[in-house]
């Protein structure tokens, strides 16, 4: 009846959505609220010399104007950044609004408060703000040339770190001792996140109590109080709520701590007066931190049976203009540590530069580091194979950690858990009918036809763990989670977790999780999330962790329940704790037919009138935190074929077949789902989405006229299947799906467009100009 | 409004004045309409938020075209994007739907 485990139940938070009734932040209207207005700067980069506020302070509605240098005076600190890479690293403050100069297009520089959103909006035209402009820095190598424009003037050469891990002799001994060496440069264009619901915050302040309410579209409350509390404003921890209701995707970019989340709760206890604050999507193209943007060099190294011996990689990472909350720890612990990919590499060695520009700050977005590892690589692997005339999949084989390695300690630091990558590699050439594909390409290209197949076998590193681990490596943060259960008198239950969710069905997965182990009916489990005067404290949603360390941190308070349930049992069964057996929610002293249900033992521990008191406290409720021993590590293999025309360079995809494991899976219908939208995300990079600016540092794809998002109409159908091998380090054996999808699928098409139109590489995205170019080349 | 799908950000409440108009709000009658079962059962939402867009274009489709085929399909979502779900499971439900009804 509870066998709840490996079962595609449907959503239990569908209602709410397909009815109109989900409840996001921009929904919240609250008695007395007012609407901020944020003036944003134009220009990239240019000093403020003045702003007058008198004439917008006078127009209608308008209840309040403030600029940067009021929030300072009133004590509200910088805008500090979670991750610290290098003693050395520059860290110049990101103010609520700006207060001497403007660093990026969009940059806020005041805020206007009023009774409406439009008399906010109409009271900002009257705001006069005198800037200086300055030269703007956007490329990265004219960032860090001498004499450049400094956007900070702490940061000399625009230089906020360099990073290097690996063992560079050895790596540069490899590559001069190779039977051939792959050389790769690169640009993993810089990407815009684009949830759907624009990012929104309310600030409550309630004077009776002096408790601050923000409501956020976050995608970790807890992370944004302490940051709020700690560091930002000195508000005390417990007089803070943040509340995370229904939040319209993150991708990453709802992890961070925005100036606006600041502002809203800070000028609601200024003015008095709840503070809305919604994004228009223009906005969201210029505040919403942006993803990737790298350039690298790579070499790689192989011997002469194709074994790669080394790998030397040197990137630039773009971090735009201020150090968003993850910023550094994405081009360094989260992509350097996975340039081993799924391969016995014996050398590599990675260096990255962390570069200021007058651009939208950069940060996580879906992948986060380990699509940029994984393009490198597997572009390199394909390109190799073309230059060693191997097939790119026996390529891979050659080169694979082999089941009996594992746990695999890799020369950059990682210590892979398990992993079986011929097995999800031969499912996936399966499920292709790859014999059957290479026969139906060559009658294909005799025709004229242009059709590619790409391949991509990834790793990917979920859920950063062990929190020690994670502040060696620089996090300011601890990496567990909490999961707390609470079974009511009734034997209902409310499970209450530190992960949120903002799309990936956690209200169904944990209720499954939980109804499974209690072996009771799901309709009977509730979860609770999002609300930090409910939920104890936990580090939010990200890096595929939820399941993993904040299902394990469940799966651990479960067991102290049942622990405690068993204890009641045997007391009320007169019998001892090891004759009871538990199945069906009923426990049963072994052989016989005395049994208590699971609701019995519930009312009888809030009702304790026949209860071993002296030994057992009533009640029936746990907490539990769990941090991890390692990383989870998904892997997959995954294979495109595309047609490309001829005469326009545009690519149809013809089919994509994804095999990914993600150790144990709870709910198949959600975990496809994930698998699904990851790989639309890596196809718009592939073929699609590009963050352009102008020298001016004027952002050209603002908008979605400009900036083109995968439709419908884009994308195929997608196969995918699994591999299951369980994690060995976590109670659940679970990996994590979040992002398996976005890593594998971006070079899984560029591979298949490269091989079709017969080029070595084609920069991202391909569009059809692009495409075109390079048939040309390729003719000529 | 009054029977041909529009986008509230683009039509002007002025314009809706004496209009009949149906939103997802709208589509319950007493049970889902079989596009909101059709979602729920093809797990065609994530995070929700384009969902009654995606259920509004749909029914506009089904009204006009009551078998259409996948390519019909994903052109009629050509002016609703979605983030989450890469559309696959979104296209199966309006399958769904439009074999149910």
């Amino acid at each position: 009846m509870s066998d709840y485990i490996g079962k595609s139940v449907k959503r239990v938070e569908d209602y709410r959505f397909i009815t109109g009734r989900g409840t996001y932040t921009d929904d919240i209207v609250l008695r007395g609220m007012t609407h901020a207005w944020i003036v944003r700067s134009p220009y990239a980069h240019a000093r403020i010399r003045s702003i007058n506020t008198e004439a917008a302070c006078s127009q209608p509605g308008v209840v309040a104007v403030f600029v940067g240098q009021d929030i300072v005076d009133d004590g509200v600190n910088p805008i500090p950044t979670g991750w610290q890479i290098g003693a050395d690293m520059k860290e110049p403050p990101h103010h609520t609004l700006a207060v001497d100069k403007v660093r990026h297009v969009g940059d806020g520089v005041a805020v206007i408060i009023a009774e409406t959103r439009q008399a906010a909006q109409d009271a900002a035209e009257h705001l006069e703000v005198d800037y200086d402009p300055l030269p703007a820095v956007v490329d990265m190598e004219e960032a860090l040339s001498d004499g450049a424009s400094l956007v900070h003037e702490g940061a000399p050469n625009n230089l906020s770190f360099t990073w290097e891990l690996g063992d560079k002799d050895a790596a540069a001994a490899a590559l001069a001792g190779a039977h051939h060496v792959t050389t790769y440069e690169l640009v993993n264009q810089r990407l815009i996140p684009n949830a759907i619901e624009p990012r929104s915050a309310i600030g409550h302040h309630n004077a009776a109590t002096d408790e601050l309410t923000l409501y956020t579209s976050s995608q970790n409350p807890h992370l944004i109080r302490l940051l709020l509390c700690a560091f930002v404003t000195g508000l005390p921890e417990h007089k803070v709520r943040v509340i995370s209701p229904d939040v319209g995707g993150g991708f990453g970019s709802k992890i961070f701590h925005y100036p606006e989340e600041v502002l809203c709760a800070w000028a609601a206890r200024k003015t008095g007066r709840p503070v809305k604050w919604t994004a228009e999507r223009s906005e969201s193209f210029v505040t919403d931190a942006q993803g990737r943007d790298h350039v690298t060099k790579a070499r790689m190294a192989f011997d002469a049976a194709g074994k790669i011996t080394g790998l030397l990689v040197e990137t630039t990472a773009n971090m735009g203009a201020y150090l968003s909350t993850f910023a550094g720890g994405i081009p360094t612990w989260l992509y350097g540590t996975l340039l081993a990919g799924q391969y016995t590499t014996p050398a590599i060695y990675v260096r990255t530069l962390g570069v200021f520009t007058n651009t939208v700050p950069v940060d996580a977005l879906r992948g986060a580091g380990r699509p940029e590892a994984t393009y490198l690589l597997e572009r390199m692997l394909d390109i190799a194979a073309g230059e060693l005339d191997r097939d790119p999949a026996a390529l891979r084989r050659a080169n694979f950690v082999q089941p009996d390695q594992f746990p695999y300690t890799t020369p950059v630091v990682l210590q892979y858990d398990s992993g079986d990558y011929e097995a999800a590699l031969d499912k996936a050439l399966q499920m292709a009918g790859y014999e059957d594909l290479r026969r139906m390409q060559t009658e294909a290209r005799a025709e004229g036809r242009l059709v590619g197949i790409g391949f991509s076998t990834y790793i990917e590193a979920c859920g950063i763990a062990p929190s020690a681990v994670a502040g060696a490596i620089g996090a300011r943060a601890g990496l567990y989670d909490s999961g707390m259960i609470r079974v009511h008198p009734t034997g209902k239950v409310q499970v209450y977790t530190g992960v949120h969710s903002h799309g990936q069905g956690h209200e169904t997965t944990f209720a499954q999780l939980v109804a499974h182990h209690l072996q009771i009916p799901m309709e009977d489990v509730e979860l609770v999330h999002g609300d930090t005067s409910q939920i104890p404290f936990g580090m939010g949603t990200y890096g595929s962790r939820s399941l993993a360390v904040g299902g394990s941190a469940i799966y651990k308070a479960v067991e102290k329940v049942l622990d405690k349930a068993r204890k009641i049992a045997a007391h009320k069964l007169e019998a001892a704790e090891e004759d009871l057996e538990y199945a069906g929610g009923q426990f049963t002293v072994a052989g016989t037919d005395r049994s208590v249900g699971f609701g019995d033992i519930a009312l009888t521990a809030y009702v304790p009138h026949d209860y071993p008191i002296d030994e057992l406290e009533p009640g029936l409720e746990f907490n539990a935190f769990y941090d991890p021993k390692n990383f989870t590590f998904p892997f997959g293999a995954h294979i495109s074929v595309v047609e490309v025309d001829p005469d326009t360079g545009e690519v149809e995809i013809l089919r994509y077949v994804a095999v990914d494991d993600v150790g144990e899976v709870i709910n198949p219908m959600i975990v496809d789902g994930q698998v699904h939208g990851g790989i639309a995300h890596g196809i718009g990079q592939a073929l699609m989405e590009d963050a352009v600016y102008d020298e001016d540092g004027q952002l050209l794809s603002g908008s979605f006229m400009d900036y083109t998002l995968p439709r419908a109409a884009d994308l195929p159908l997608f196969e995918v299947d699994r591999t299951v091998t369980p994690c060995p380090h976590n109670p659940l054996g679970a990996k994590g799906a979040g992002e398996t999808g976005t890593i594998a699928a971006t070079p899984c098409i560029v591979n298949a467009v490269c091989d079709a139109v017969g080029a070595r590489d084609i920069a991202m995205p391909l569009t059809p100009e692009r495409v075109w170019r390079a048939i040309q080349s390729a003719g000529s | 409004m009054d029977g041909a799908c529009v986008k509230s950000c683009t039509v002007f409440a002025v314009q809706a004045d004496g209009r009949e108009v149906t939103t997802i709000e709208g589509m319950e009658n007493g049970e889902l309409h079989p596009l909101q079962a059709a979602f729920r059962e093809e797990h065609a939402l994530q995070c929700g938020f384009c969902t009654p867009g995606m259920i509004m274009a749909a029914a506009d489709l089904l009204a006009h075209e009551s078998s259409p085929s996948e390519g019909e399909i994903r052109h009629a979502l050509e002016g609703n994007y979605c983030r989450c779900t890469g559309y696959h499971n979104i296209v199966r439900a309006i399958q769904r739907a439009a074999a149910a009804t």
